[in-house]
């Protein structure tokens, strides 16, 4: 078999008119994208006359294409340069997002837990006071101007006195540091009370919580010894929606996928768009921690996540003739698809935000380059460990071996087939998830679930964005995004 | 023994590359990107041809999976047509973009994790954020600057490579296969930076 036969096929390229762009082939269509976002689908005879340089000059498609820079001879380089460094711009950014564990322990035992949780009787996981001091001593060595303090667990409100502690002393810190103050609680919330809920409401803490569908689902996935865990998160989801309301704080719930998810998504969408909430997350399940053990009860394949995600994201587009609602992930990747701002959103960036968009601390004290590492660090792995605040300094920690080494295995230039695929643009990895599936922090895309979900979901909204009825709702998404819940006191 | 030896012929697929067509890097970026379905070998064969040979992974239409082979090739070499004609046009861009940038008043930015799917999750409303700053201007002096940078990129002395890790394997094995190697493919592979010892 010679390969030279079909080398008539190739479309020549004239280097004087074509600019550069990446492709990828759209069912008949050819779908072209470049380094500042832009995109365009062409017809088999349009991508050739594209690729020739052939294009009628006073044609539409030859307009657009100069516009967006796809015509090399035609290219505005001030107006490309800033495009290009508005969509960059986390690249001059300090780590900002510092996620604290206040413990591990948790009183639920969920399937797909990644923290690997411990009971709620072994304190031996809950951070100390003194430790706490340290770590936001160490936040606010952050030259970013903006912080944002994440609880996460375990269950954060196990260990409350930490809680408060750590809140109380950041706002008092901040008085002198006079930073973007923005602190995050990631709750189960049945641990909640009158008491808690009056100090964080008063300290304007945004809440998150999880929410897995309908009472059933919800309680299969996320099991508490304690009770209904359906019921008292939604109990405390209403009041707070309610406290919080006209507010710069909020509450959100956010939602794990798992196979047993997959046939539910109408009242999934349903129980969300119910409870007043402007969107729903569909996010996919990853392999680590608890998941690694129970995948073959709970996880699926990259495909059978695809389905049940183009089956929502078509139930979500029906809903929005009723009320608007959107899709995070969609809209993420709309905002970049759609516009130049960057979301910042640090998996979606290259190179990925991993000690240098965040850092984790871990209720030893321990610095992981982000919450993923310092899951790792619970399977005994320490590949991610980048300090502690008992010593070292934030100038070590940002500039740790680890963190480099995670930053050049997620920048997408250096990764062979992200480099060069359509999708570059919108995309990012997660290297430390690449290292948990394929042992590898530069991964293997061809065969990545991560790459296929990301490629699957992006085909799903090119696909959509032909209708432009689509696209006018995927604009009102990405025109609802709010300014940030950032805040100083 | 006879039959053994062609099932197997039957489960492989071996295809003969004419490399002044198809660049070697593009040969093999279509074998990488099927590498999720075949196992792939790639043998040079001494008359600046490649052969490669296609064996499935797991069943599959091996016709069909050779066919997209082949097509992949196609995409492989505009790939990397495009990516050599734009290269200079595309760090000229970049560079007075990263130079430019560096002006003090850069608005503060919200973050998120990836949602790890756990017990608890970050909040889905983290990404928010400010409105991008504005563009600075690009003065004079920073152009020239700019522009010096991209000469010396051109040059290729832009660092040093003493351990040679930027030499491509094709060039460090050069003695074996340089014979065989078409030419003008070689050299417009060869990255900028990689004259090590020579500047």
């Amino acid at each position: 078999m010679s390969a030279a036969a079909v080398v008539a096929e190739l479309p020549r390229i004239n280097p004087a008119k074509t600019g550069f762009f990446r492709f990828r082939r759209f069912k008949d269509d050819y779908l072209i994208t470049n380094d500042f976002g832009r995109y365009c689908v062409l017809t088999a005879t349009e991508f050739k006359s594209f690729v020739e340089g052939s294009i009628d000059e006073s044609s539409p498609l030859y307009g657009k294409l100069s516009r967006d820079g796809f015509i090399r001879d035609r290219m505005d380089f001030d107006a490309l340069t800033s495009v290009w460094r508005t969509r960059n711009r986390f690249l001059w950014q300090a780590p900002n997002l510092h996620i604290v564990v206040v413990t591990l322990r948790c009183n639920h035992r969920c399937l797909y837990c990644q923290a690997n949780s411990v009971s709620m009787k072994d304190k031996s996981s809950d951070m100390s006071l003194e430790t706490a001091r340290k770590v936001v001593d160490r936040i606010f060595e952050s030259v970013s101007p903006a912080v944002t303090i994440e609880f996460q667990g375990g269950e954060p409100l196990a260990n409350w006195p930490a809680v408060e502690f750590i809140v109380d002393y950041a706002h008092r810190k901040n008085r002198k540091a006079g930073k973007s103050l923005w602190i995050n609680l990631v709750t189960n919330l049945s641990l909640l009370d009158d008491e808690k809920l009056k100090f964080l409401l008063k300290n304007q803490v945004n809440f998150c919580t999880s929410l897995d569908g309908p009472e059933d689902l919800h309680d299969k996935n996320r099991l508490f010894v304690g009770g209904d865990s359906h019921a008292g998160a939604v109990r405390w989801f209403k009041e707070i929606y309610k406290k919080t309301a006209r507010k710069k704080f909020r509450i959100d719930a956010l939602l794990t996928v798992t196979r047993f998810s997959l046939p539910h998504y109408k009242e999934i969408v349903d129980e969300y768009a119910g409870l007043g909430m402007r969107g729903i997350y569909l996010r996919s399940l990853s392999r680590l921690g608890l998941a690694r053990g129970t995948w073959d009860k709970i996880g699926y394949e990259p495909d059978e996540f695809l389905e049940f995600y183009r089956k929502a994201l078509d139930y979500i587009i029906d809903v929005n003739k009723r009320k608007n609602f959107f899709e995070q992930t969609a809209r993420l990747f709309l905002a970049k698809i759609l516009g130049d701002n960057d979301p910042n959103f640090l998996d979606l960036r290259s190179p990925c935000g991993a000690g240098i968009g965040q850092i984790a601390y871990n209720f030893d004290g321990g610095l992981y380059t982000c919450d993923e590492g310092r899951m790792f660090s619970r399977m005994g792995d320490e590949s991610f460990r980048i300090g502690s605040v008992n010593d070292g300094s934030y100038l070590e920690s940002v500039s740790h071996p680890a963190v480099r080494a995670i930053s050049v295995a997620s920048c997408l230039d250096n990764q062979v087939q992200c480099s060069k695929c359509a999708y570059k643009p919108y995309c990012g990895i997660c290297p430390i998830q690449c290292y948990a599936e394929q042992g590898d922090i530069m991964g293997r895309m061809p065969s990545n679930t991560r790459c296929r979900i990301q490629m699957g979901i992006l085909d799903i909204l090119f696909e959509r964005l032909k209708d432009p009825k689509i696209e006018k709702i995927f604009r009102k998404w990405i025109r609802e995004r709010k300014e940030p819940v950032l805040y100083r006191r | 023994m006879e039959n053994a030896m062609a099932a197997k012929r039957l489960k492989e697929s071996k295809i003969t590359v004419d490399l002044a067509v198809y660049p070697l890097e593009a040969v093999q970026a279509a074998a990488y990107s099927l590498t999720d379905r075949l196992f792939v070998r790639i043998a040079r064969n001494g008359k600046g041809s490649a052969s490669v040979v296609l064996k499935p992974k797991s069943g599959g239409d091996l016709e069909a999976l050779a066919g997209e082979f082949h097509n992949e090739m196609l995409h492989e070499t505009l790939r990397l047509q495009v990516s050599q004609a734009n290269q200079k046009i595309r760090e000229h861009i970049v560079t007075k973009a990263l130079l430019s940038a560096q002006v003090p008043s850069v608005e503060p930015l919200a973050a998120v994790a990836e949602a790890a799917p756990a017990t608890q999750q970050p909040c889905s409303e983290c990404e928010a954020q400010k409105a991008p700053p504005a563009s600075p201007p690009v003065d004079a002096e920073l152009e020239k600057e700019i522009e010096k940078l991209l000469a010396e990129i051109e040059k290729g002395d832009g660092g040093d490579d003493p351990l040679g890790v930027a030499v491509p394997w094709e060039e460090k094995s050069g003695g074996k296969t340089g014979k065989d190697a078409a030419p003008s493919r070689k050299d417009a592979s060869k990255p900028k930076a990689a004259k090590p010892e020579t500047a």
